[in-house]
């Protein structure tokens, strides 16, 4: 979850006033955003927000739900806009290269502290982080529209053929030179790769080049405080995701007072005007909210709690049309309406309870019954449980305890080699917690009920799992008889027929292991373990061992 | 009057007085260590008085053990004259001593008046005169017993401590001696009753025990430990949580470890570019390299694509990209327990069904103190008609409740695959409000194509971080600690239930 920091000044400013901790704890319960700290001394508050709300990683768009919440400015807010003031025109070249582009003009916008320009690059950079999967998605170039001569164009062209002073520089470099040398350059420079060579550029009428998304803007466009007059692009994949953050960008700037006029863009084949001038609008039956919140409501209450979530709605008494303002992307369904009712009027103000109809027989899964069983016959052995992990590596599984190796799961992407494949057997977790526990007094009888993973191809996810039991016993003195005693004892307890068969497997010692068959299949082994192992594991003393998996009824 | 006492006690008293009443308990012919426990307990029944007395003995030190074996170096250079005649010159003994024997040699030799030195032409010559040296006497007596101060000369005492040859131990020595009471005892004048420990078959079957007094045991004296068989703490934990939800009502799922992304998250609607479907969020899997099998599930695998393209029949917009079967069907371990849920809720269960799962699931953490690889979650799902967002908060508040939470409050949220979403928190003693589980209403998008009569049925569902609650209630503040591979902690741990 996105965590954005804000300057507290800056925050109470926009708002209009102050809030104390506890105040803005408060509020925030009727949101999914969580006041992560609120440091007056620094003069500066954290907020985490969530994933579906990537308008509130803008401070502005944080400020906005809250004045909703206090009641102080309700439904959708109202920026002045004028429309298609001018063209973006979209090449057939760059559509190869980084495919979609939409923008905006900001005009007359409040940005007179250095405050408010960080808070705005900060949103932009949350945005690329999130919803612009670092920036391969999407991506924003912000610029001073005062050194911008419209119409714009988004071209791609040879990286050698093209120079620009790029943002932080002081000469002028080509785009080869930006992406070869330039920490961003290198940074980005994958997300643009193409057989042509090509870079993707926004680029003004005089041919100055504003930004080569999604590496650097121009040092020609950099924002100063004070800056009026913004034009934003926003690049990417995805025409929805950039949309919305154009939307997210834009409204940002509409609580600074900004004018927004939208612009043309022009695609070979389509021809778009961005940002959206009207809200989306869904129908849904107020039934169905009720049906969800759990509490009658009247359709003023409905109304009124979606106003306060900054929608606008009507109703006709049975049918709510809410209006859905660009920033918004959470709404694919009726219910992401009927939650927004549910939200600002408030969880703990719902109340809660039972329901009646649900009866029910609990029942406990069979494999857990024959777990709990064989736990409870091995506690009465004298045998102390343990839990080992499931992920491990494959020398713990196999060298280091004298296994041969044998085909287990395999994850891609270990964090490290310690954990990298699925444990086939509980025995190598039972000899390393021996080996990691010879200072402790003996006897020691420890075991583990758990499952292992065993490669299947014929199974439907390639490997099963198989809920085994492993014990070891270790002692000065202890073999085969005294492990087959309590085996014996396990089994004539839960009427399972055993027998053994003579066998022989590492890390048992020939002649002493043997084949457990339990109700006539082989399931698994028992023996007193080579004390060669013992002795590259540290362990001095004999370990008598068995494995089984358990016999699992079906339902 | 009669005075009971064990075996041991008696064997001592007799002793003691055919000691006429006093001695030294180590002169005693008796067990020690047990003499001294039993002249403790006779001393606390006024049998005798003990008296202990710290005393300075001497003993041969290893330096002194190996003089009294080769002689001293002024008793070698004796001998050294003597072979010679009486008289050598410095060089011919320094030649036949150890350079530090020599020096100790003739500064002891002359200051004892065993050798005179005298100076000629020729040299510095060493001159026999006869003496005993007196140390030898005292070596050879403390080679076959320590030796109280008082006993030695005091001088030759001190010149051999000087000269390391011997060391001081100090002891305590405990004299013990029978009070009148004891004396009487002792002559019979006062019954002594033999009085029994270990009550055996012996005693019980010959009738002896009758006879005999069985001994008062102190029983606030510690007994040896003993370590039982035992659970392990968390699973016992995990056990209680069961028993809970089984008390609720709850059927228990499973599902398998290795998993298809369609039911660990296509099926849950989560988009295939969602973030937790990433490296860093979900383990892929190499090996097995072929994707899941999904055949048997065709036609719920076309209604979950159509669901992520265009919303079908949902009433959805969807999530608008294309939907790729090659992506659900790849193995990842699970991420998530809602995978069992969405396996069981797929095959339609009956109106109302309660389900639930403690399973384990894995993700690309670094471990610390709070991250694990893998971890226990706890997961539930009520399916029924005509439940909405308050029974789902009555179901966590219930639950809560049976864990020992009395106090609950809950935030909106958001998950991928419910709406409305309710983070739950609950109010712990020492460490305020807590946040327990995450929960909400299973998406239409995710019901509908499963085969339910959306929004009449919904799920109501919940996932909590047991391993969590289980750290707070078993008092562990490491993660790690609930997989200990320390066999000392297992046997100690207590078992919360």
């Amino acid at each position: 979850m996105p965590v954005i920091r804000v300057d507290m000044r800056e925050f109470f400013r926009l708002l209009g006033g102050e809030l104390n901790e506890e105040e803005l704890t408060s509020l925030l319960e009727y949101t999914k955003v969580n006041l992560e700290a609120y440091d007056p001394e620094e003069g500066e508050m954290e907020f985490e927000v969530t994933a579906d709300r990537m308008d509130l990683v803008a401070m502005e768009g944080l400020v906005r739900l809250i004045k909703g919440l206090m009641g102080r400015e309700l439904g959708i807010p109202k920026y002045p806009m004028r429309r298609k003031t001018f063209q973006v025109r979209v090449t057939e070249s760059v559509r190869r290269v980084r495919p979609y582009v939409v923008a905006a003009l900001v005009k007359g916008v409040d940005l007179t502290t250095e405050e408010s320009l960080i808070s705005l690059i900060e949103a932009q950079e949350k945005i690329h982080d999130t919803l612009g999967r670092k920036r391969k998605r999407v991506s924003i170039g912000l610029h001073d529209f005062s050194k911008v001569v419209p119409p714009i164009t988004y071209d791609a062209r040879p990286a050698d053929k093209v120079s620009f002073v790029p943002l932080g520089e002081y000469a002028e470099m080509t785009a080869q030179e930006v992406l070869e040398q330039t920490e961003k350059g290198r940074e980005y420079a994958h997300l643009i790769e193409n057989p042509e060579n090509l870079v993707p550029l926004i680029l003004d009428s005089r041919d100055e080049v504003l930004s080569l998304p999604p590496i650097i803007n121009s040092e020609l466009t950099r924002l100063t405080p004070g800056v009026r007059d913004l034009f934003i692009d926003v690049t990417g994949t995805d025409l929805r995701a950039i949309s919305h953050t154009l939307e997210i960008m834009v409204s940002a700037l509409g609580e600074r007072g900004g004018e927004i006029h939208t612009l043309e863009v022009v695609y070979p084949d389509m021809t778009l005007e961005t940002p959206k001038p009207e809200p989306s609008e869904m129908i849904v039956s107020e039934d169905f909210i009720r049906r969800m919140v759990g509490i009658p409501m009247s359709s003023e209450e409905i109304i009124h709690q979606l106003r306060m979530a900054r929608l606008d709605a009507s109703s006709d008494g049975s049918i709510v049309r809410v209006m859905i303002p660009g920033f918004r992307a959470d709404f694919l369904h009726p219910v992401d309406v009927a939650e927004e009712v549910a939200t600002t009027y408030g969880l703990n103000n719902l109340g809660y309870e039972l329901p009646l109809n649900v009866m029910t027989v609990g029942k406990r899964h069979p494999r857990e019954k024959v777990s709990a069983l064989v736990r409870t016959l091995m506690v009465g052995l004298g045998y102390q449980e343990v839990l080992n992990y499931i992920m491990t590596s494959r020398t713990f599984l196999f060298s280091s305890v004298g296994r041969e190796e044998r085909p287990v799961v395999e994850v891609a992407n270990p964090v490290s080699e310690s954990y990298s494949v699925l444990r086939d057997s509980l025995i190598p977790g039972l000899l390393h917690f021996l080996a990691a526990n010879t200072h402790a007094k003996y006897p020691q009888k420890v075991f583990e009920v758990g499952d292992v993973v065993v490669v299947d191809e014929s199974y439907e996810t390639r490997a099963r799992d198989e809920r085994r039991l492993a014990a070891a016993y270790a002692d000065y003195s202890v073999g085969f008889e005294d492990i087959y005693s309590h085996l014996k004892a396990l089994a004539g307890n839960s009427g399972i027929e055993l027998e053994l068969e003579p066998y022989s497997e590492r890390p048992f010692l020939q002649g002493r292991c043997a084949k457990v068959v339990l109700n006539g299949a082989g399931a698994g082994l028992i023996g007193e373990i080579d004390p060669e192992i013992l002795l590259k594991l540290g362990i001095t003393v004999p370990v008598a061992l068995f494995e089984i998996r358990l016999p699992i009824p079906e339902k | 009057m009669e005075i009971s006492l064990s075996r041991g006690e008696i064997k001592l008293l007799e002793e003691l007085y055919s000691r006429s009443g006093k001695a030294r308990l180590d002169d005693l012919k008796l067990d020690k260590s047990k003499a001294a426990a039993w002249a403790n307990l006779l001393k606390d029944k006024g049998l005798l008085t003990i008296r202990e007395k710290r005393k300075r003995y001497f003993t041969l030190s290893d330096r002194g053990k190996k003089h009294l074996e080769e002689g001293l170096p002024e008793e070698k250079l004796i001998r050294l004259l003597r072979e010679r005649g009486g008289s050598a010159s410095l060089e011919e003994l320094r030649s036949s001593l150890t350079g530090e024997e020599f020096n100790v040699a003739l500064g002891e030799g002359q200051k004892k008046g065993l050798i005179r030195l005298e100076k000629s032409e020729k040299g510095t010559f060493a001159l026999l005169a006869e003496k005993e040296v007196p140390e030898r006497f005292i070596l050879e007596r403390l080679s076959s017993a320590p030796l109280e101060e008082s006993e030695v000369d005091h001088n030759v005492l001190e010149s051999l401590r000087r000269r390391g040859l011997v060391e001081v131990v100090e002891k305590t020595e405990v004299e013990i001696e029978l009070t009148d009471l004891g004396r009487q005892a002792a002559e019979g004048k006062i019954k002594v009753v033999e009085e029994v420990g270990k009550l055996t078959r012996d005693l019980i079957l010959t009738g002896e025990w009758r006879k005999k007094k069985l001994k008062a045991y102190d029983v606030r004296a510690s007994p040896p430990v003993t370590y039982p068989g035992k659970p392990h703490p968390y699973i016992h934990f995990l056990e209680e949580v069961r028993e809970i939800l089984i008390g609720m009502g709850f059927v228990e799922v499973k599902s398998p470890i290795v998993e298809a992304e369609f039911w660990n998250f296509d099926v849950l609607f989560q988009a295939q570019d969602h973030p937790a479907r990433e490296v860093h969020d979900s383990y892929q899997v190499a090996f097995p390299s072929e994707g899941a099998d999904l055949s048997q599930y065709s036609s719920l695998v076309e209604r979950v694509g159509m669901t992520h393209e265009h919303g079908w029949e949902t009433g959805s917009k969807g999530w608008g990209y294309k939907w790729s079967f090659d992506i659900a069907r790849r193995l990842i371990l699970r991420s998530q327990t809602t995978a069992a849920s969405a396996r069981t809720l797929a095959s339609r269960l009956e109106v109302p069904s309660k389900i639930f799962a403690i399973d384990k699931v894995f993700r690309p953490e670094t471990p610390d103190r709070t991250h694990a690889i893998e971890f226990h979650q706890c997961e539930g799902v009520v399916l029924a008609e005509d439940i909405n967002v308050r029974h789902l908060m009555g179901f966590l508040a219930e639950f809560a409740k049976q864990l020992g939470f009395s106090e609950v409050k809950f935030k909106p949220a958001y998950f991928p695959f419910t709406e409305p979403s309710v983070e739950a928190y609950v109010r712990h003693e020492t460490l305020g409000w807590i946040e327990i589980a995450g929960s909400g209403l299973f998406r239409p998008e995710m019901l509908i194509p499963m085969g339910y009569d959306y929004p009449k049925v919904q799920a109501l569902a919940w996932g909590i971080g047991i391993g969590r609650l289980a750290m707070i209630r078993l008092g562990l503040d490491d993660i790690r600690e609930l997989h200990s591979q320390n066999l000392d902690y297992l046997r100690r741990a207590k078992l919360v239930w």
